[in-house]
């Protein structure tokens, strides 16, 4: 294994080919992709029990399988993306093209998707659809190797601050580590208490919402986590749908 | 050299997960009814195994001996899966047959898959399988091409084998094979950039922030 893997699977894919399993125990795409990118296209048309499958081995980074002959457990340390529609037709949010039956399609449709599921995913981003006017634009200056350079500084700096922990990057902060780690000036600390209040965050929410805080402060070579780096990584936060 | 009832014994491994459990492979050649078995849970693969090594034998010139050969994985309880058991089968084989000094096979974990010609392929695992033999303080015996896999392993003596033959030789001391050198990861390869996306900034700055922090 030379790369990084990429997995995609067909939303067909069953339990035993995502997390594992089968007659002689095989690891699933969550393993295969460890160390790297699990990524689940059209989100909501996996099977229910297939996705909250992965509920576990996304918390543990590990799977365990057992089975009445044979427990095994294959690591399974993933970086999840997914992409989904807004609802069925596609066209939630453009009244000309939406169907009759928005929203309320909308909403069954991300039903599909367990809370406790969403809840696990730190960056929520809402695409809109590329319209004929940003295809002419000339392509942007800046590309993969750019992003790159800022991606590797700021990983070189989670190394520096977690040399010795055991810890590799701000997705291993947990508790105490990350209350030492990810340390937020006043004005930080409390738009962070607001938003636990408003937006009612998990405990897990509240953690992820500091973890990603401290890799855009990471991004941005600042030493602490200040109030712009949380409202960022709140605005990626899921919002809890509004009737 | 081993008498006609003697046991010759190779070491192997059977994968359970990221797991590698100590097999041995046990052979023995005994007058009566000519017979080749492969006993001890094997599976479709394993089983499939004898006629590998029969061919890849022959295809060295010689032929099994008219005899009652027995192969025995031990511990016979456990399930034995994969292909990789079909060079220790064919080592065991031809120890029993007194080609190849046993005790040189003693410190070494063997594991390869064999062609009719007697190439040795790979098997997934070899770096697995190299850990184990690292563990246990003996040397390590897998496919030409997963030399470098194994390499990995560390302070471990690799013999990365091209074929039946090769290894033969390497054995006997009359041609040694090279030394395999752990592999480097090797630069990415130009993939989609994203250059060659137009607009969606937010998307484009929550990949990034996924990248540096996961």
């Amino acid at each position: 294994m030379r790369t990084r893997p990429f997995r995609a699977p067909h939303h067909s894919a069953s339990m035993p080919a995502l997390v594992g399993g089968g007659l002689r125990i095989r690891p699933g795409e969550v393993s295969l992709a460890h160390l790297g990118v699990l990524f689940l296209d059209e989100l909501p048309e996996f099977q229910r029990a297939v996705l909250d499958s992965l509920r576990q081995p996304l918390e543990t980074r590990e799977v365990s399988i057992a089975r009445a002959n044979s427990h095994v457990t294959f690591p399974a340390n993933v970086q999840l993306v997914a992409a989904m529609n807004p609802c069925r037709c596609g066209h939630l949010g453009d009244a000309a093209l939406a169907c009759g039956r928005a929203p309320r399609c909308a909403a069954d449709y991300q039903a599909k998707i367990s809370g406790p599921l969403l809840d696990r995913i730190d960056l929520h981003v809402e695409v809109q659809a590329v319209s004929a006017a940003d295809l002419v634009l000339p392509p942007p200056s800046e590309g993969s190797a750019e992003v790159a350079l800022r991606v590797d500084a700021a990983r070189q700096l989670q190394s520096a601050r977690l040399a010795g922990t055991g810890l590799r990057t701000n997705a291993d902060l947990d508790g105490d580590a990350l209350a030492a780690f990810a340390s937020r000036d006043a004005a930080g600390q409390k738009l962070l208490a607001q938003a636990a209040e408003a937006m009612r965050l998990s405990a897990r929410g509240y953690t992820r919402i500091l973890r990603v805080a401290r890799t855009i402060a990471d991004l941005a070579g600042s030493n602490d986590v200040g109030r712009i780096h949380i409202a960022e990584a709140l605005s990626y936060r899921r919002q809890a749908p509004r009737n | 050299m081993w008498g006609n009832n003697m046991v010759s014994i190779v070491s192997t491994v059977a994968y359970l997960g990221l797991e590698a459990r100590s097999v041995e492979v046990q052979c023995q050649i005994a007058p009566g009814v000519v017979s080749f078995a492969v006993v001890g849970l094997p599976d479709k693969a394993v089983a499939e195994s004898r006629e590998r090594v029969r061919a890849a034998i022959s295809a060295l010139g010689l032929a099994l001996p008219p005899k009652r050969i027995t192969i025995n994985l031990s511990p016979a309880d456990l399930p034995k899966e994969g292909s990789h058991y079909d060079l220790p089968i064919a080592l065991a084989l031809l120890a029993a047959m007194g080609l190849v000094d046993a005790e040189a096979l003693a410190q070494y974990v063997v594991v390869g898959e064999l062609g009719l010609d007697g190439r040795v392929a790979g098997s997934p695992g070899v770096l697995l399988a190299a850990l184990h033999a690292s563990s246990r303080g003996m040397g390590l015996i897998c496919p030409a091409v997963q030399g470098s896999e194994a390499a990995w392993a560390g302070e471990i003596e690799v013999i990365a084998a091209p074929d039946l033959l090769g290894l033969l030789n390497h054995l006997k001391g009359q041609s040694l094979l090279r030394t395999p050198e752990p592999g480097i990861a090797e630069a990415r390869k130009g993939g989609p950039d994203m250059k060659m996306v137009k607009g969606q900034e937010t998307a484009k700055r929550a990949l990034e922030i996924a990248a540096a922090g996961g």
